[in-house]
């Protein structure tokens, strides 16, 4: 199950035609809610799709090809690294954003193996994540 | 007390025998059997226990070396006397080789108790140094069991601990990121309530709850931060850097706060520092940034002052080391609290450590400061503020290549 929000909860930000797609795979119902909130409000031309685990979140690459992939590590059925490798083989020059909430993680060397635009630490400091966001729009 | 003797004599002439058993009847209740062939003799001495042998130098089937030889087999050892009628000096020699105890010629049975009195004296001494040295042996083994027995407990007990500790480490590493999740929606939706421009009245209050949850963050990260570092699962990453610029730069945004403040900052580098140094500089800032953060949080008005100078090593002669020192003019630690505060949770009684707040910041830091070789200590009196001194043993960067110390004045009053 995956669910898509599509920036409608703010009808007077209607995503214009250069709209920016980006996904989240975030198995946190709230923090994933939280994200489909805060990242419209900065970039209101931004078209969230939004995945409860890797596998969804390949689907939702698959069918709208978000320029910019926001994604936790672990998650069930399928995981933030599988998954950001399989988007990398599809679109190589994907913009990955990595969520994590592991300190000096060593997923970093499968990320970094992967190619990252950023690393995130949990609990999110929004600055950052629009700076992160900002980047890749670039 | 006349003792008994169970006698095995060697003899194969009978009133010979006799001659001598009643020669012993003056000292000893005997009961004896008489053998004269090597069949009877091992068939009489499997068959009973005995007390003594004696045993006729000359048998027409076998002599007296036979017989010792086969009960030496056995693993007997019994008193042993021959008697010859014509033993030569060397016959006499071979048979003392061979295990006799005495030899007593033919006839002159008058030494004859009192030297088998005196063999069964010493065969009891034999004996009993033989068991005594049996149960050396039994003990030593038991012991060498029971030394191989706690070796095994104790591998296992290490095991064990080890277990336990790597256990503990991914309970912590998990429990903290289980933690930071529901802790990103709740940071993440106040922030969300504060970009919606809430109230007036509600501002401080949001604020201050992402303030508090901005705390919690970080003591997550202190707890699993002291506990690699207890556990020593942290490497120290030694590279050569910019002493003066690592200073700098961690004074840099806390000397902002402290202007925040209305304090003074002062941040006094000495000139002879060496330029580069080897260390952990990541560790060696957070260290900076602990303990000036410590003092501008607790100074309320005043100043802080920050030094790094060259002193000599009481340990090392000729070396030297790097005192760093933190001084402020804040509330300040009595002494009884000295110790404690650069303790974990478990050690903080005082109220007054518990209202602190330093949370796990000076235990981390005496961890690292200690971990790179120096020491940590504290001055302070209530009230009028504190100073944090540590040392450390920096490994300077070859000179080679370097440039010049940088020779500008000490950063001076940059808080005004």
């Amino acid at each position: 199950m995956s669910a898509v929000f599509i920036n409608e909860s703010e009808s007077d930000h209607r995503p214009s035609e250069g709209a920016i797609s980006l996904l989240v795979a975030e198995d946190d119902k709230i923090v994933r809610h939280l994200l489909s909130l805060i990242i419209p409000k900065k970039f209101p031309d931004t078209v969230v799709h939004l995945a409860e685990n890797g596998r969804a979140g390949l689907d939702l690459f698959e069918r709208h090809t978000p320029r910019i992939v926001l994604t936790d590590i672990n998650m069930p059925v399928m995981n933030g690294i599988q998954m950001s490798r399989q988007i990398r083989a599809l679109k190589p020059d994907a913009k990955i954003i990595v969520l994590t909430a592991y300190q000096g993680s060593e997923y970093t060397e499968q990320f970094d193996e992967i190619g990252v635009e950023s690393y995130l630490a949990k609990p999110i400091v929004f600055e950052k994540l629009f700076i992160a966001i900002e980047n890749c729009r670039r | 007390m006349i003792r008994s003797l169970r006698l095995l004599l060697i003899e194969d002439m009978e009133d010979h025998a006799l001659l001598l058993v009643r020669e012993l009847r003056g000292g000893f209740n005997v009961t004896f059997e008489r053998v004269e062939t090597l069949q009877e003799l091992e068939a009489a001495l499997d068959s009973h226990p005995w007390d003594a042998v004696i045993a006729d130098f000359n048998l027409p089937g076998f002599n007296g070396l036979d017989a010792l030889r086969i009960m030496r087999a056995k693993g007997l050892d019994l008193p042993f006397i021959l008697i010859s009628g014509v033993i030569g000096e060397e016959s006499a020699v071979e048979a003392m080789k061979a295990g006799a105890h005495d030899f007593i010629l033919k006839g002159k049975y008058s030494r004859l108790v009192p030297a088998l009195e005196r063999e069964l004296r010493e065969a009891t001494i034999r004996h009993e140094r033989r068991q005594a040295e049996e149960e050396l042996v039994k003990y030593r083994e038991h012991l060498e069991t029971l030394v191989r027995e706690r070796t095994t407990e104790l591998e296992k007990a290490k095991e064990a601990a080890e277990a336990a500790n790597r256990a503990k480490s991914e309970f912590l590493t998990n429990m903290s990121h289980e933690m930071r999740t529901p802790l990103t929606g709740v940071m993440g939706i106040i922030d969300l309530l504060l970009m919606d421009n809430p109230p007036d009245k509600q501002r401080p209050l949001l604020e201050m709850a992402y303030t508090s949850a901005g705390s919690l963050s970080r003591l997550i990260d202190d707890i699993l931060d002291f506990s690699r570092l207890v556990s020593g699962k942290i490497s120290f990453r030694l590279v050569p850097f910019n002493l003066r610029e690592c200073i700098c730069s961690a004074a840099e945004v806390l000397a902002l706060e402290a202007r925040r403040k209305g304090l003074r900052f002062d941040l006094e580098v000495d000139a002879d520092l060496p330029e580069k140094v080897v260390a952990d500089e990541g560790r060696l800032r957070q260290v900076f940034i602990n303990l000036i953060g410590n003092a501008v949080k607790f100074t309320e008005k005043g100043e802080i002052h920050v030094a790094a100078r060259r002193t000599p090593d009481p340990a090392r002669s000729g070396h030297d080391l790097i005192q760093f020192a933190v001084r402020d003019t804040g509330i300040g630690i009595s002494a009884d609290s000295h110790e404690i505060i650069f303790e974990m949770f478990t050690q903080v009684k005082t109220a007054e450590a518990l209202s602190s707040g330093c949370g796990l910041g000076l235990a981390i830091s005496k961890r690292i400061i200690e971990t790179m070789g120096g020491k940590i200590r504290v001055e302070s009196k209530k009230g009028t503020g504190s100073t944090f001194t540590f040392t450390m043993m920096l490994d300077e960067a070859s000179r080679i290549g370097c440039s010049p110390p940088i020779s500008d004045p000490p950063v001076s009053g940059a808080g005004h």
